[in-house]
């Protein structure tokens, strides 16, 4: 993302257009030369730096490159450069305050010609027992243009070129109102798109097209005035809609008092870096196992892991497996980290698919609140590891044959969670504090999150649940 | 009797559609999530219309922030300040109150917060005056301080919020407050801004201002966004009883033959360019698309870079220099404060005489350690940039240096304001202006402000 005020963009008629680098020769000669004047000048000070860029922007001008094409270059460049404050005999801010308050003390306020201005560096240094120029660069390196570049993150002038695109899209969805994304998209990615989506505070609504999924996307305030509060979110969430297989972004983008359309498609996808997600939010280790088990099995099903995404009313359901047989498909979600009211949601919403069938698997192990009977069937509760003969078992139901599956609730067995001195001491001192981090210490002495939770139940804990993950989780120490 | 339930959500407040009930007009069904919603703003408004209608309203919006606030000094109120307060808890504890600078409108905030005791939002539009804001409520009384802005985020019993934080994290305030107080409340209603008050469902709001009037107009939006306009009082009416007398005293300077030479080439060149192209300049959009043609066109470019060469000579003449000395060997001792236009200057300044400076590059400890100085009187002089012009409280100051500035009135007076402390002594501006530069015409133009002040020069 760039700031604003480097933003290039065109307007025709109603619709606006970033002005892309298509990787033109100029323009790769440019972008070579800034990133050699940022490695050649690692050792040097800022203001060296900067006075080079500059000699390199009006070269570029000279060959017809927009000067806020080159800052936005730059302007990418520094974020991949560290730079450090220069080595000094005493700290800058009291060299600064001792001399300032000298000049003050003798002079009434300022020196006014050489002589006094002399005098009072003089002072001040015999008082700091340093010479007069280490003094002064002491004083100077206060400024930032003093600062030394330490270290810069190579990048090659195509990629440099790919990364300033990206920015400049990132850039003018800034004053966007909302946008509208189609996607063919993995069930891997969707939950990774829509996980930021929420995190933002943005909302969505997704429909089912023809060619996969339609996502609306703005906040909530939208509905009351279009505002463009929400652009810079929208904007994070671009690179994670590029993500995926096939991308087309309708965005209504707000510049100059005038509202423009804005269109761009994954047919230009060799403009952008190529997007590569992290997964970690997730762990895998339950579906991995349960996949390699269920093949094993030879049940006649073929099991896929995460199909595509289902729309259900206005909102996704990402299943982790799709089984299938003949005409048959059922779908399986792992529940993670849950609680009721969250188990309740998703069933709402599963009711809104109709024609699909759904398996819950829930992690007992990460429950949140008291598991009840919330009236579904094709729950499965397990704790470690997500059983096969269980879900084969609904499976066959689906088949039509019958041995109506034993999905009882089982009976959560009442466990009593000792915990050492230490631990006690910990909590006897918590008085309001995030869930995350009485995980965090609790797990040393080898707590799992549901056990903390019902250890914090039983001590008589308020947990205030203001979303479903751990930092949102507010524990409260009831008043004595 | 119906239920009907009222839910935050993220700077706004929604209800599930029940059979049989009339909803406000400022409720709009939201198709996404089946609900109706409105600005967090209408919070008040909404439970007043189920009320009247005999509606039970199950209310979830306010999660104030737990804790109290303890007096531990009474602000001692002058006589306009009391009759503000009443004036503005008589309207419903809602409202602008309008005083010059230096009149202690900070005194009837902490009044107001006196009175009511609750969890409270200040808003404000620089560190500085977060700074100043903490040290005077840390004065008067003992409570749970929260920062959000320059990198910081804490919640607490009173809150101080620049603008700019408070606008990106409206969601996460707009629920935690009774009350809200806008510092220098003619920010508030931008297109930007205004949201902190929408998705804010405070019941009492508080603006404070000397400058109510903007020039695009939105204040027109106070009694929407905060409350109409319950006290008003200029520097007329103040002025020698409660504020320092005061004097502007404009310096003209002349520029050297070679700056003279340099500076008529260069508007020159600008006038040729507008002239070629047939361009006149009436507004700042005229300017901008200059500046927009800069991009590519190398003529603008010139013509641009011209026109600011020009300025920065006008601007930073090196006659200045000389009488800012001149003025300096004459004022020796007391407090004085230099305002520049460019922050180059300010450095050159700083580090050719020796004077603290403050930019919005100035590092967060020495700028504290700077204010701190100047207040106690261990620093006599200070030079900055903008940075100072709003609210900052810099007492004993009774010299302001005007070197350079831009044509707003509104600055103008608030360069001015940091003199306008009360004390015995008589405060003095000095203007330093370039003659037969476009500077005379900017001068003239933000000395127009004086006329509204009702001054003697």
């Amino acid at each position: 993302m760039l700031p604003s005020d480097l933003l290039i963009a065109r307007a025709r008629g109603d619709r606006i257009y970033p002005l892309y680098s298509r990787f033109l020769d100029h323009e790769l000669y440019i972008a070579d030369q800034l990133i050699e004047a940022f490695k050649s000048h690692i050792g040097s000070k800022r203001k060296e730096l900067e006075r080079v860029v500059k000699d390199i922007e009006n070269e570029a001008f000279k060959i017809g490159c927009d000067y806020r094409f080159v800052r936005g270059l730059v302007h990418l460049l520094h974020r991949r450069a560290s730079f450090v404050k220069p080595k000094v005999k005493i700290d800058p801010l009291k060299a600064r305050i001792e001399i300032f308050a000298e000049a003050s003390r003798r002079f009434g306020g300022f020196a006014l010609d050489k002589v006094e201005r002399d005098e009072v560096l003089r002072t001040v240094a015999a008082r700091l027992n340093i010479s007069v120029e280490d003094l002064i660069t002491a004083f100077k390196a206060a400024y930032e243009d003093e600062e030394i570049l330490k270290s810069f993150n190579n990048i090659s002038a195509e990629e440099l070129l790919k990364l300033y695109n990206l920015s400049l899209t990132q850039t003018l969805l800034f004053k966007a109102l909302y946008l509208i994304a189609d996607l063919r998209i993995s069930g891997t990615d969707a939950k990774i798109l829509l996980f930021n989506v929420k995190k933002l505070g943005l909302m969505y609504v997704a429909e089912r097209t023809d060619e996969g999924v339609r996502l609306y996307i703005d906040g909530p305030a939208s509905v009351l005035r279009q505002t463009e509060r929400y652009g810079t979110r929208i904007a994070e969430v671009l690179p994670h809609i590029m993500a995926s297989c096939e991308w087309r972004i309708f965005a209504r983008i707000r510049r100059r008092g005038r509202i423009y359309k804005f269109y761009i498609t994954s047919n230009l996808f060799y403009l952008f870096p190529k997007v590569k997600l992290e997964y970690t939010k997730y762990d895998s280790s339950v579906e991995e196992y349960f996949h390699k088990r269920f093949q094993t099995l030879g049940s006649g099903w073929k099991i896929e892991r995460e199909p595509e995404p289902l729309v259900a009313g206005k909102s996704i359901f990402i299943p982790d497996f799709a089984f299938t047989k003949g005409d048959l498909k059922v779908y399986l979600e792992i529940i993670g980290f849950w609680t009721k009211e969250y188990l309740e949601r998703k069933l709402r919403k599963l009711k809104e698919l109709k024609d699909v069938k759904m398996i819950l698997a829930v992690n007992e192990k990460l429950a949140c609140s008291k598991i009840i009977n919330l009236g579904y069937e094709n729950i499965i509760y397990f704790k470690n590891r997500l059983p096969t003969p269980e879900v084969y078992r609904v499976l066959r139901k689906y088949e039509g044959l019958q041995e109506k599956p034993r999905l009882r609730l089982r009976q959560r067995e009442k466990e009593i969670i000792k915990v050492p001195q230490e631990a006690e001491a910990f909590l006897s001192k918590v008085k309001v504090a995030r869930l995350s981090l009485i995980v965090a210490e609790l797990e040393k002495y080898g707590l799992s999150v549901g056990q903390v939770i019902k250890l914090l139940e039983s001590k008589g804990f308020k947990i205030e649940w203001k979303g479903i993950s751990l930092e949102n989780v507010i524990v409260k120490k009831p008043p004595d | 009797m119906v239920t009907i339930e009222l839910v935050y959500d993220r700077g706004t407040i929604i209800l599930k559609p029940t059979a049989g009930i009339e909803v406000p007009r400022f409720f709009k069904f939201d198709r996404r999530v089946n609900v109706f919603r409105a600005f967090a703003l209408h919070y008040l408004d909404a439970l007043d219309f189920f009320k009247k209608r005999g509606y039970k309203v199950a209310d979830y919006v306010l999660k104030p922030i737990e804790g109290n606030l303890t007096v531990i000094r009474k602000p001692k109120l002058r006589d306009y300040q009391r009759e503000a307060l009443k004036a503005w808890l008589k309207a419903g504890s809602k409202g602008v109150i309008i005083l010059p600078t230096g009149s202690g409108k900070t005194i009837v905030a902490l009044a107001a917060m006196m009175y009511h005791k609750c969890p409270t939002l200040i808003v404000v539009p620089t560190l500085e005056l977060m700074d100043q804001w903490e040290s005077k409520i840390r004065k008067f009384f003992k409570t749970d301080i929260g920062r959000y802005g320059g990198g910081k985020k804490k919640l607490g019993f009173v809150t101080i919020s620049t603008y700019d934080s408070a606008y990106i994290n409206a969601e996460i305030l707009g629920n935690k407050f009774k009350l809200l107080i806008f510092d220098e409340v003619h920010h508030l209603p931008s297109s930007g801004y205004r949201q902190i008050a929408e998705l804010n469902a405070a019941l009492y709001r508080l603006g404070l201002t000397a400058t109510p009037e903007r020039e695009d107009g939105l204040h027109v939006n106070f009694p929407y966004l905060i409350g109409k306009i319950v006290y008003y009082k200029g520097v007329k009416e103040l002025s020698g009883e409660y504020l320092a007398n005061f004097e502007v005293i404009t310096i003209k300077v002349k520029l050297k033959d070679e700056e003279r030479r340099k500076y008529r080439l260069l508007v020159k060149k600008y006038k040729d360019y507008l002239r070629r192209h047939g361009i006149r300049i009436r507004s700042l959009k005229d300017f901008e698309s200059i500046i927009m043609k800069s991009g590519l066109d190398k003529e603008a470019r010139e013509a641009l870079l011209a026109w600011r060469e020009a300025r920065k000579i006008a601007f930073n003449a090196s006659e200045k220099m000389r009488v800012l000395r001149e003025l300096l060997a004459k004022h020796r001792g007391d407090k004085i404060i230099i305002f520049t236009e460019n922050t180059e200057m300010v450095r050159r300044i700083s580090e050719e005489l020796l004077i603290p400076e403050i930019t919005y590059k100035t590092d967060d400890n020495e700028r504290k350690a700077v204010l701190e100085g100047f207040r106690s009187g261990k620093f006599r002089a200070i030079v900055t940039s903008r940075v100072l012009e709003e609210g900052v409280d810099v007492p004993d100051a009774n010299i302001a240096i005007i070197l350079s500035g831009t044509a707003s009135k509104r600055e103008f007076i608030q360069r001015l304001g940091r003199v306008l402390r009360p004390k015995d002594r008589r405060a003095i501006l000095y203007e330093l202006i370039t003659t037969r530069t476009k500077e005379t015409k900017i001068s003239r133009k933000r000395k127009k402000a004086l006329g509204d002040v009702n001054v003697t020069l």
